[in-house]
């Protein structure tokens, strides 16, 4: 759902049926010369303007004031990263830290934790990319397969649904099912194997993130696709089968074409959030014995900053530097989906 | 859409793609299912099995413990709470300025638009934005839950895209009629748009059910926790749900109380009105959140 503001509405074709309409209804209705300016024109004064859209500022505003507090305002905040705290100065009295205020950057590159949670995250977030981004895509190109509609809604209704259940319901769920006590267990016992702690073995750990992350979150991704596949006019599939193409040929020379920008699209973000692994999943869903797998920068800020210790500069530090990373990664990999497709986001 | 209806012969790939999806729709629903029949068996009867997978018990002891604890309750209250006022808040503030940003011709708008979108990619991070609550006084006050998150920029995005593309003739005519712009939403854009707003709506609605993460760092009177929290506690850290006044009644109760069944009736209460709402706006999705989303 992300692509949205990526797509820049034809502004001409828009004031073309805009000025259509218009005309219309001058034709239509008799209206006096005056009202006919009801959307503010350009030429007219600048002030004027203003003044005529006074009600679209007057609804803009609980939106600025809720997003300056708590969107700009902690911005403001970030030169704690440089700084070591000093509580009773407040943040603007603390004096800057050692190494021209780079000393928790240095610290935190040099403390193992992190460089182990710094590996894992781009581990666990490549694989992702692997495991789980391709998932929805075959998904939608096989829903868009079944023949009947209220079919396809069936399924459709039932795959979507696990996303809007949160992750500690999920990992609730996979904890009856996987735990030592649960039904995987039981028949595997039954069969006079070993039981698998699936939950709690490092090796198992990370499969089982991808594995309940499908389960969860594919269904949902394929409404992108579908909507996509849904733009494409069916008379472009009729002339295709009258010219004689099978369904695989359908599918690889019209409907693959019409998501491929789509992919692309969804690529460029899924690589500029490679800094955020996941960490609504591995929070609720790791534990102590699996923490050299699956402990990623965000769960090791947290537990940094609430449950060891409260080391605000540093964690500040940490956040810094993954905004930094991701941004970074925004372009590059809006480069290289160019590159490939021939069509990035901006 | 469904252009295999149209003229392709029936092959041997379609009954691959039917077994095919009824092992995913099984996939998706079988970990549901067993979560509802623990959540309802009796710990004798799932001892008694090999593998529980027929339920052959109805014990409703779970869904009572769950109901008599006070703790349990509360929370469910305090969702229900920030579900609902959190939902009515957002969805006004949001479908107005989404408003406000679809007219592309106030003087502005541009800059506007630039000020929802820097924050989906320059934030301070988790410890500034901390402090920021902090030093507003919401550290565990209830508001916490609702007034920092309720707008999230792509829903007003999706909103914004959605109000672009309806027609402007008729908001046009009621101007003539005198109408001022915010009486034109509310009285006629917002009618007209039931499916986006159903579909933003349960968007809203679900993102504040879920929400454990900002009480978790935000709330520590246990009075103001929302039902999430108390399940994070009941499935990840158990000892205190024994702790707490569920606890002190399974323990005066003296019988083998079946604890994963309470788990499972927990998780049981706190899906089902999700489950109740969102098969009704499933239907408004694809109509809803794409209209302006892929459009191209």
């Amino acid at each position: 759902m992300k692509l949205i503001w990526n797509v820049k509405p034809d502004y001409l074709e828009r004031l073309i049926v805009m000025e259509k309409e218009r005309i219309n209804l001058m034709s239509n209705t008799k209206i006096s010369e005056k009202n006919i300016n009801i959307i503010p024109i350009k030429n007219k004064p600048l002030w004027k303007q203003i003044l005529d859209c006074k009600y679209f500022y007057i609804m803009f505003i609980p939106t600025f004031v809720l997003y300056f507090i708590f969107s700009y305002v902690p911005l403001y905040g970030i030169q704690l990263a440089f700084k070591d705290l000093n509580f009773a100065k407040g943040i603007t009295g603390s004096s800057w830290t050692s190494m021209h205020g780079l000393k928790h950057f240095y610290e935190l590159l040099s403390n193992m934790e992190f460089q182990k949670a710094f590996s894992n995250t781009i581990i666990i977030s490549i694989q992702r990319i692997i495991f789980q981004f391709p998932v929805p895509i075959i998904l939608a190109l096989l829903l868009n397969e079944i023949r009947k509609d209220s079919t396809k809604r069936i399924i459709q209704t039932v795959l979507t649904f696990p996303h809007f259940l949160s992750w500690i319901v999920v990992t609730g769920i996979f904890f009856n099912l996987l735990g030592d006590a649960g039904v995987l267990n039981e028949i595997l016992a039954a069969l006079g194997l070993k039981k698998v702690h699936f939950l709690t073995q490092a090796s198992t750990f990370r499969g089982l993130l991808y594995i309940t992350n499908n389960w969860k979150e594919a269904g949902w991704g394929t409404i992108i696709y579908l909507a996509a596949i849904a733009g494409i006019s069916v008379e472009l599939y009729e002339a295709a089968i009258v010219d004689g193409a099978k369904r695989f040929q359908l599918m690889r020379y019209i409907t693959w074409p019409a998501i491929k920008s789509v992919i692309g699209v969804m690529l460029i973000l899924a690589i500029a959030n490679i800094m955020n692994a996941g960490f609504d999943q591995i929070f609720n869903m790791y534990n102590a014995a699996v923490y050299d797998k699956a402990d990623i920068i965000d769960t090791y800020i947290f537990r940094r900053t609430f449950i060891t210790g409260l080391d605000f500069a540093s964690s500040t530090a940490i956040g810094l530097f993954k905004s930094v990373v991701n941004f970074i990664m925004l372009f590059a990999g809006n480069l290289a989906v160019k590159k490939i497709t021939g069509k990035g986001i901006y | 859409m469904d252009y295999s209806s149209y003229r392709i012969k029936k092959d041997g790939f379609d009954t691959f793609n039917y077994i095919i999806m009824i092992i995913l729709a099984v996939i998706t629903i079988f970990p549901f299912y067993y979560v509802v029949i623990i959540s309802f068996a009796d710990y004798a009867a799932v001892q008694k099995h090999l593998i529980y997978i027929f339920p052959t018990s109805i014990n409703l002891d779970a869904y009572k413990l769950v109901f008599k604890g006070e703790m349990f309750l509360s929370s469910f209250f305090v969702s229900i709470f920030i579900t609902v006022t959190g939902t009515v808040l957002s969805m006004i503030f949001s479908t107005a300025s989404a408003y406000a940003l679809s007219k592309s011709f106030v003087p502005g708008n541009k800059m506007m638009f630039n000020f929802i979108l820097v924050p989906m990619f320059f934030s301070g991070g988790l410890i500034p934005y901390y402090l920021t609550i902090q030093k507003l006084g919401l550290i565990d006050k209830i508001w916490v839950l609702i007034i920092p998150g309720a707008i999230n920029s792509f829903y007003l995005i999706l909103l914004k895209n959605f109000f672009k593309e309806l027609p402007a003739s008729i908001e046009e005519s009621a101007k003539i009629d005198g109408a001022n712009d915010l009486y034109i939403l509310y009285r006629i854009v917002l009618p007209m748009s039931a499916p986006v707003i159903a579909t933003i709506s349960l968007f809203y609605a679900v993102d504040r059910w879920n929400d454990y993460y900002t009480a978790l760092l935000y709330i520590s009177n246990r009075k103001l926790f929302p039902l999430q929290l108390v399940l994070r506690e009941a499935i990840l850290d158990f000892a205190q749900i024994m702790a707490s006044p569920i606890g002190a009644e399974i323990a005066r109760n003296n019988r083998p109380t079946y604890t994963k069944a309470l788990q499972m009736a927990i998780i049981t209460v706190a899906t089902v009105p999700i489950l109740c709402v969102y098969p009704f706006i499933q239907k408004h999705f694809t109509k809803g959140i794409l209209f302006g989303a892929v459009k191209e």
